[in-house]
């Protein structure tokens, strides 16, 4: 193996001596348009396909886009429960495909097959050969940051959110059944909110005659995240979750450990202990919501759509209307939704013709193309501009098949990481019906002002993030969770004790990584 | 006596050769699948990088060991790792030997067959269930375990929450999911027991609990015995998955094993090498521990692996 | 005088073994029942409309009665390809396995075999030590076995474990009388193996095929891994893939599902649907592999 590599190293330093055939490679691009190559052209692509899809080259977009382009490709489909082995085995194994398609690379394996030469670095060729990808970029810089190693280097092209109910993580939903029945309108400051869900709690809204109704369930993660915003924490978004900005000093603060925070802990322990926070918050999962909502015992909902909730409860629910003023709703993301989604492999003979290949993706036209395919054959267009499948296709929607597995004979975007924008209307996902996009809407004007991007570090910034970090952010973990419960009681020497024990784990070192760190990113973005 | 049939066998070893015969193919299993592929450990010692592959990895010595065990709560979390393995080993080893003296015991083999496949089921399902039903069985609201604690006029218990409860219900779960699988192996070595040592005890008038204690138990010492060591072969190899779905914000601090902080970590920065290492650290220990047992047992009981 | 001496120690002897006799099967009926009453759970939750599961209202019996966990598992062919292909990797799988394992195990068991503890010893550290998956895949490929059917049979010929165990029983459950017996008729070790020891050895056989048969109708990752054609998926790798697609999850993840469908609530009882789909045959088969247990006992009384 070792030596076929050598081989083949030898062989391309031969043709680069032998002049121009590097050079003529590039030249099989067209000037723009379709085709974009103008003789025949292979590319093989591993790509990763989910249970409801058939192999790409069944998939009708796909065949339409090789005659489209004049690129014929080799697809090498792998399950995408086993994506992450399949690519690291392909590349410790040295067989190589040109392409890595939707597999889902992490950040920190990227880095480690781009370091080690496997996967090529793409932030040279972007400006030529992506010019929608990079157009895109320019005007929302922190998809760059997000990608860009701490070297400069780009190796993958992600899935972009674009709509704000594609970067909101998490929309809230008020229980409309229930305002109406305690005759409450939604709440615009902190008393408001805290009236509404103690009336939740305690006006018997669902009219059953038992005080079983728990106003509100999530994670202690989310929650953290939602009562912490009406303190002015997690200010930079939920792409971090344990550090942010000190308001006043401008400096980077652990959130967990603050003053703001520790206000929020005894907030979120008084709604604790009234029952207005689920009891069971603890070991949260997404059923214990749906349970609940299907007994109609719960009021507030967190969710990126309904889509979970069983179809008769869904109409219940009415989008937010706004939030706490002043206060900062802090589940959003940056643009940029998962890294990985497109790579390009050391050992591809055209990567320029590969990044044309994908860079239709990132249009307009092409964010239409890759979810819906084309208007009047696969789509149409409604009077609300929203778009969807014909008729045709949706009738094939029955108790055999599911739509997803209907659409997924046409396109290939079921089973998530797809290098093309989430954008309105051209995006397929549940995010886009009504409801979560006006709940998206109402709540885009609270989300924070800067939002930090994905952060990649360096080699020694990764050693230190690893060990003191994580062991940091385990023990605050369960600290706060004590402190949420009563387990252990929320005090000053508590609290002092709790401050103190994570200092002496090392923060600081973390304090000077996450500045670097976010520095480096914000330099990127040019704020 | 058993030294006699020894001299005896070896005296008449004429057709020794074909022993190796028989043993080719095994051996050459392990070769081809085992000891081919364990070039693959000294990443534990290099930087791995796909590409450089694992000869041309940068040496790097010991720096993976260092790492793991200048963190900060590295011996809480061997602590918690050897403790949970101990107490797992202490409750799910003896149950399945007594499982199967009682099974052994059973005189009506319809009955003996239901109860035989009853407990031996559990083997089959997913950890992701058993969490899920463990989860379900104890939630304070809804689970079955707190309707009953409330009929008897109890406090329910929100058992995950509570880090106290996290290593009893992992056994508990543990215990159940294996009692009857691992009772198989000790019924195989019950069916060889001569039945006619049972005939001379009745009519020496020994009771049925005599024996139980003279005839059968000693007759599966060997198979306990090794049995014993294989499973001590196992302590720090705490499974990932179950002990990661059963962890709550709670009850970290007694959950956070090696397996779960080396993912923790892992999820941060790709770590090959790192993992490997953690990995190889675990198996020394492993080994050295049945190293150990093994010549106890050979002093002891006369059994051992080799 | 010492008839009646005799009698009343019979006397109590048989009071002895009557409560001997209800604590086994008292005891033993504990055990079945808590190890039971998760199984029925999980065979009610299977049939049961997934809200019911998710607020904790099936206990015992089915709520809500419903098959759609069911038509969604039966619904694809590949679940029956699936079990074909289980099935015919199972069988060969077990057939090598128990072949190789009984006769390594037998000539490891034999004290004159010189070099045996060695080898003993360096098969017992392959239990510790691996080289980790990618050198395995390396080594896989240059044997030209990915994609292959023998992918899913070979890598796992013998298992170290299962070896050692067998081993152990030919050493110290059979009797080295018969060995001996065969010795001095003029047996071969092949000849000694086949006739004399293996009659004796029904039950551990009979375990090796349980543990190995069962290892193989489990095993998904090295499908996952070694395997790209989907006409040659075991049924746990099907089955997998329909719990994820229809997992309930949050987007919050970023790299996850995208579709309209997909996080379904059906997963709730999905899950268990699929336990029983996978399981039930194999837990069927169990009870037929119980008589050879029983075997075991009666060969054993002829020796000697």
């Amino acid at each position: 193996m070792k030596r076929a590599k050598r081989w083949t190293a030898l062989l391309l330093a031969l043709l680069m001596l032998c002049g121009s055939s590097a050079l003529a490679d590039a030249s099989v691009l067209t000037e723009s348009g379709f085709p974009i190559v103008s003789e025949p052209v292979t590319l093989t692509v591993m790509g990763s396909i989910s249970a409801v899809q058939p192999e790409f080259t069944e998939m009708y977009l796909m065949n339409q886009y090789e005659e489209m382009t004049g690129v014929h490709i080799e697809w090498t489909s792998v399950p995408s429960s086993a994506r992450t082995e399949r690519v690291t085995l392909a590349i410790s194994s040295g067989d190589l495909p040109d392409v890595f398609l939707k597999c889902s690379i992490s950040a920190s394996n990227l880095q480690v097959y781009g370091d080690s030469g496997d996967l090529l670095d793409l932030a040279p060729l972007l400006e030529t050969y992506a010019p929608n990808f990079w157009a895109y970029a320019q005007q929302y810089p922190d998809v760059l940051a997000s990608i860009t190693t701490p070297d400069g280097h780009i190796y993958s092209l992600p899935a972009i959110a674009d709509a704000p109910a594609a970067r909101m993580n998490k929309k809230l939903y008020f229980n409309q059944e229930w305002m109406d029945a305690l005759g409450m309108e939604q709440p615009t400051t902190v008393d408001e909110l805290y009236a509404v869900l103690k009336a939740m709690k305690e006006n018997d809204p669902n009219g059953n005659g038992e005080a079983d109704e728990i106003p509100l369930t999530e994670s202690t993660g989310t929650l953290y995240m939602v009562f912490g915003g009406l303190f002015g924490c997690f200010n930079r978004g939920t792409h971090h979750e344990e550090y942010d900005v000190d308001p006043e000093t401008g400096a980077v603060r652990h959130i967990k450990t603050s003053d703001a925070f520790r206000q929020t802990l005894e907030f979120m322990h008084q709604l604790y202990e009234e029952g207005i926070i689920d009891q069971e918050c603890i070991t949260f999962d997404d059923s214990r919501a749906v349970g609940l909502i299907s007994q109609d015992r719960q009021g507030v909902y967190f969710a990126t759509n309904l889509a979970l909730l069983p179809a008769d409860r869904m109409d219940v629910w009415t989008p937010a209307s706004g939030w706490v003023d002043g206060a900062i709703w802090p589940l959003m993301r940056s643009h940029l939704h998962s890294v990985g989604a497109f790579a390009i492999s050391a050992d591809c003979e055209n990567p320029e013709v590969a990044l044309r290949w994908v860079d239709y993706f990132y249009s307009e036209e092409g964010v239409r193309f890759y979810h819906y395919g084309i208007e009047g054959d696969t789509y149409q267009v409604n009077e609300d501009g929203s778009l969807s499948y014909t008729d045709e296709i949706l009738a094939q929607v029955t108790g055999d098949m599911s739509y997803d597995e209907v659409v997924s004979q046409y396109s290939p975007y079921c089973g998530g990481n797809n290098p093309t924008i989430m954008s309105y209307p051209g995006y397929a996902g549940m995010e886009l019906s009504p409801v979560p996009m006006a709940s998206a809407e109402a709540l885009m004007p609270y989300t924070p002002e800067i939002i930090w991007p994905f952060f990649n570090y360096t080699d020694e910034e990764k050693d230190i993030v690893t060990t003191v970090g994580t062991e940091i952010d385990t023990y605050v973990k369960q600290t706060c969770a004590e402190f949420l419960t009563g387990v252990r009681e929320l005090n000053d020497e508590e609290w002092n004790a709790y401050v103190q024990r994570v200092n002496d784990m090392g923060l600081e070192s973390m304090l000077q990584v996450m500045t670097a760190a976010s520095e480096r990113a914000m330099s990127i973005i040019g704020e | 006596m058993q030294s006699h049939h020894a001299r005896l066998l070896r005296r008449s070893a004429r057709k020794y050769w074909d022993l190796y015969l028989l043993l080719i193919p095994v051996l050459v299993y392990f070769i081809l699948f085992k000891y081919l592929p364990m070039y693959g450990l000294q990443i534990s010692f290099r930087d791995y990088q796909p590409r450089r592959g694992f000869f041309g990895s940068e040496w790097v010595g010991l720096k993976h060991f260092a790492r793991f065990f200048s963190s900060y709560n590295c011996w809480n979390i061997i602590g918690n790792t050897l403790l949970l393995s101990m107490l797992t080993l202490l409750f799910c080893f003896p149950l399945p030997i007594l499982l199967a003296l009682l099974l052994n015991e059973m005189r009506n083999g319809a009955y003996k067959k239901v109860v035989q496949t009853a407990t031996y089921a559990p083997h089959f399902l997913s950890t992701v269930v058993v969490v899920g039903m463990v989860t379900a069985f104890c939630s304070p609201s809804t689970g079955i375990v707190n309707v009953i604690i409330r009929a008897l006029g109890g406090e329910p218990i929100y058992f995950m929450a509570k880090k106290e409860w996290f290593r009893p219900l992992y056994i508990i779960s543990e215990v159940w999911t294996s009692m009857g699988w691992d009772s198989i192996i000790f019924l195989s070595a019950l069916a060889g027991v001569d039945v006619q040592m049972y005939e001379a005890a009745r009519i020496d008038g020994a009771s049925r609990t005599k024996q139980l204690l003279y005839i059968t138990l000693p007759s599966i010492v060997p198979t306990i015995a090794v049995m014993l060591i294989l499973n001590c072969g196992r302590v720090m190899n705490i499974g990932f998955e179950k002990v990661f779905l059963m962890q709550t914000d709670l009850n970290l601090s007694v959950s956070e094993v090696i397996s779960t902080f080396v993912y923790r970590q892992g999820i941060i920065s790709t770590q090959t090498s790192y993992a490997t290492a953690v990995g190889l650290m675990n198996s020394g220990v492993n080994f050295l521990l049945v190293l150990l047992v093994n010549e106890i047992s050979k002093r002891v009981s006369e059994v051992g692996l080799w | 005088m010492v008839m009646h001496a005799a009698k009343s120690r019979k006397i109590r002897r048989t009071t002895e073994d009557k409560v001997f006799s209800l604590c086994v099967y008292a005891l033993g009926t504990v055990f079945m029942l808590l190890a039971a009453y998760p199984i029925l759970y999980v065979l009610a939750a299977s049939f049961s409309d997934p809200e019911m599961i998710v607020s904790g209202q099936v206990f015992l019996l089915p709520k809500g009665l419903q098959l759609r966990a069911y038509e969604a598992v039966f619904k694809s062919e590949d679940v029956l390809i699936g079990y074909r292909n289980t099935v015919l990797y199972s069988i060969t799988g077990t057939v090598i396995n128990v072949v190789l394992t009984t006769v390594g195990a037998y000539a490891l068991s034999r004290p004159d075999l010189s070099g045996r503890n060695v080898l003993t010893f360096l098969i017992s550290f392959t239990m510790f030590f691996s080289g980790g998956m990618i050198p395995t895949y390396i080594t896989i490929r240059n044997l030209h076995l990915l994609d292959t059917f023998w992918v899913m049979v070979l890598p796992g010929a013998v298992s170290a474990t299962n070896l050692i165990i067998m081993r152990n029983f030919f050493q110290h459950s059979v009797s080295q009388e018969i060995i001996e017996a065969a010795w001095v008729d003029g047996c071969s070790n092949a000849g000694t193996l086949w006739r004399v020891v293996l009659p004796v050895s029904g039950s551990i056989v009979a375990v090796m095929v349980i543990f190995y048969f069962v290892g193989h109708w489990n095993a998904y990752f090295d499908a996952m891994i070694y395997l790209s054609d989907k006409n040659r998926y075991p049924l746990q790798v099907f089955l997998r893939e329909i719990l994820i697609q229809n997992q309930l999850g949050d987007m919050s993840g970023g790299a996850e599902a995208v579709g309209q469908s997909e996080m379904t609530l059906l997963y709730e009882s999905l899950k268990y649907a699929v336990i029983v789909v996978a399981t039930l045959p194999i837990l069927l088969v169990y009870p037929f592999m119980q008589r050879y247990f029983v075997k075991g006992i009666m060969m054993g009384s002829v020796k000697g």
